[in-house]
């Protein structure tokens, strides 16, 4: 074995393994053929004090010593962690603020009061945004609401309705107008669909208490007659 | 003695005094590993604190075919590689390990002064030359020479092979000798 085989495996001989498992890991070089080496060259045996020098001084290094408070702070670090393992997910917020009020409470105790307020959140929202009846109108709202619908129908839809229904007579003078009732026509009044043949009957009563049916389009003109009255009114009023 | 074995499976049963239990036994050796592989007592500290709340965490992934100590060796380096990786400042090397063994007292009140002085300025040379090392050498003398681990060990540790570790600690030595002679050959060393 020459020098430079030698001082490559010398670490090996310095480190305290068994010979077997130095033997091992030298790549070859036998502890017995190092060691004779060692023997006759005064060179590697110097290269192999100083190996043991630094072995010996790293090994007579003193153990740093840990902060007096790391174990406890660790402790302390692993039972928080613990209890927040026990707790709910829905838990945990309600955790955070007993926490920071310093206030020490079981995993239990905790998950319980976090699912009662958590049911009682939810059953409110719930009952808000879905049980909450409309706040009702009083009687002023209600009739001005009506009679802007009344307005509004009276405005448009007669035209819609009467139009293409004046008829010229032979001396020149329009006839009245009388509503026919078209099928399929659009307007507010009336928007019937087809082979609906009820919608083109109502119910009315006379003087008498009588009740009857009648055709839709005498019901209708009587309807428009009597709002464009009310409508015709009302704009003389405003004027 | 009770083995770790017995408080890893009361602590995966949900008690997490057993895992304390495992907190005072290990947690100088951690620290002193990370202290080496860090260079300095707050980093070595919040280190050692993430080892354990690590182990804690997965403590269920433990599978108990190596020792409980070894497993905790691995997340440890594994941590310390994180704050290598993760802070590459240097300037933060070796603060004041003087200070730290001053305030807990790692000298016995019968040492002189002048072998306290000694045994500090040796601590800080050892250290200074471990931190210039690369950190897989670091690993493994410290490993080696401050956990006392035998290779086996080291290599389950590292996940390598017994050659792979000797390997390295061939090469740490050799780096270690140059940087630590002058060291002796002053004959500061220890008497």
């Amino acid at each position: 074995m020459n020098c430079e085989q030698t001082l490559n495996n010398l670490p090996h001989f310095v480190v305290e393994e068994t010979p077997e498992t130095t033997d091992r890991v030298s790549a070859g070089a036998s502890r017995r053929a190092v060691l004779e080496h060692l023997r006759s060259c005064p060179e590697c045996q110097m290269a192999y004090e100083a190996l043991w020098h630094t072995a010996s001084v790293l090994e007579s290094t003193e153990e740093p010593v840990p902060p007096r408070e790391l174990a406890g702070n660790i402790q302390a670090r692993v039972r928080e962690l613990h209890q927040r393992k026990q707790l709910s997910f829905f838990a945990n917020p309600l955790a955070w603020c007993l926490n920071k009020l310093a206030l020490d409470f079981s995993p239990r105790v905790v998950n319980a009061t976090a699912l009662i307020l958590l049911l009682t959140v939810s059953g409110f929202a719930a009952k808000l945004a879905f049980f909450t009846n409309p706040p009702e109108p009083d009687s002023g709202l209600i009739a001005m609401k009506q009679t802007m619908v009344n307005n509004i129908r009276i405005s448009t839809a007669p035209w819609a309705v009467l139009k293409d229904t004046e008829t010229r007579t032979e001396d020149g003078r329009t006839s009245q107008p009388s509503i026919v009732a078209v099928e399929g026509e659009h307007n507010h009044f009336f928007n019937p669909t087809r082979n609906s043949s009820k919608l083109w009957h109502t119910e009315t009563s006379d003087a008498n208490g009588h009740t009857g049916e009648t055709s839709v389009a005498n019901y209708l003109q009587n309807k428009v007659s009597e709002k464009l009255t009310v409508f015709w009114d009302n704009i003389k009023t405003e004027l | 003695m009770i083995p770790d074995d017995v408080y890893v499976h009361q602590t995966v049963e949900g008690d997490a005094e057993a895992f304390n239990e495992l907190v005072n036994r290990h947690h100088s050796k951690i620290y002193g590993l990370a202290y080496r592989m860090l260079g300095n007592p707050d980093d070595a500290a919040d280190a050692t604190q993430e080892t354990f709340l690590e182990a804690y965490k997965s403590v269920k992934t433990f599978q108990f075919q190596s020792q409980f100590g070894t497993w905790l060796y691995r997340i440890g380096i594994n941590t310390c590689q994180q704050y290598i990786r993760k802070s590459q400042s240097n300037e933060r090397k070796l603060t004041a390990y003087t200070r730290e063994a001053e305030i807990h007292g790692s000298a016995s009140e019968n040492d002189s002064p002048e072998r306290m002085a000694i045994q500090t300025e040796q601590n800080e040379i050892v250290q200074d030359a471990i931190s210039q090392l690369p950190p897989k050498q670091r690993e493994v003398v410290t490993l080696y020479y401050m956990q006392h681990l035998k290779y086996r060990e080291i290599a389950e540790i590292l996940k390598c092979s017994e050659g792979t570790v000797a390997s390295r600690l061939n090469q740490a030595l050799k780096n270690l000798k140059r940087k630590l002679s002058k060291y002796y050959l002053q004959g500061g060393g220890p008497q």
